[in-house]
């Protein structure tokens, strides 16, 4: 999967509807890119989200994430970009 | 590393009439089981859950296996010699049940076996948890919990 294609992944599938935003009142124009996911800049969504989120990347890519720290947690699920980019890290894909 | 219920105690926050543990024996790095005393005349929703047809709720078996798994994510803290958590601001909540299956009724006066197999998940602060719920050594349900454990020091 290229980069854009992961991107949109994880805005569309990953975030919008695995996350049921459209039953929290936002629409998907909302998720961009850099749009921030979690505290009160953003979305706020919350931990338990964030971990849907990492179930959601385990369950579709077959792969495990390990545990992560709360900083590096807060770093790799900032956006759907930096998300996007932690899943290549994971494959060890280059971002093209 | 055993705990009988003043052990359990000083652990969970739970507590009577909503601790549901008797005692614990952590049995490794991400393996625990415990056990649950029933007796009918400590547990006042008997009366209810049915009358003249005492039955142990099934959502009270999703809680005593939450917090016999509960324990075992305190284990960092046993392993540093540390027995209690009371002063300490620490925080246990259930937060998903997965494919909680109930076999066979449980009445009381019995004793209920719990074992669990609690891992860390990605995410800070999240276990999952896969348990067994047995009574005389057959298996009454199984299912998986997600927990929610923190404790600051």
């Amino acid at each position: 999967m290229k980069y854009d294609e992961l991107l949109n992944w994880v805005r569309e599938d990953l975030i919008f509807r695995r996350l049921k935003l459209e039953d929290m009142g936002f629409s998907l124009d909302e998720v961009q890119g850099d749009t921030i996911l979690f505290g009160e800049a953003g979305l706020s969504l919350d931990s338990i989200d964030g971990l849907e989120v990492a179930v959601g990347i385990e369950q579709y890519f077959g792969i495990k994430i390990g545990k992560l720290t709360a900083d590096i947690a807060n770093e790799k699920f900032k956006s759907p970009q930096t998300i996007a980019r932690f899943i290549l890290d994971l494959q060890n894909i280059p971002a093209v | 590393m055993k705990f009988n219920q003043k052990g359990v105690e000083k652990l969970l926050k739970h507590k009577q009439p909503f601790l549901f543990v008797t005692e614990v024996e952590v049995l490794s790095e991400t393996e625990i089981k415990g056990t649950l005393d029933l007796k009918k005349t400590e547990h006042p929703f008997f009366d209810g859950h049915f009358p003249g047809d005492p039955v142990m709720p099934g959502v009270l078996l999703i809680e005593a296996l939450s917090q016999v798994a509960g324990i075992q994510t305190f284990k960092p803290f046993l392993d540093r010699g540390i027995y209690t958590l009371e002063g300490l601001s620490s925080y246990l909540y259930l937060v998903r049940v997965k494919d909680f299956v109930i076999k066979d009724k449980i009445v009381p006066d019995c004793q209920i076996d719990f074992e669990a197999e609690v891992k860390p998940l990605p995410i800070p602060y999240f276990f999952e948890a896969k348990g067994k719920v047995m009574v005389d050594g057959k298996c009454k349900a199984t299912g998986n919990l997600v927990l929610y454990s923190r404790v600051e020091e």
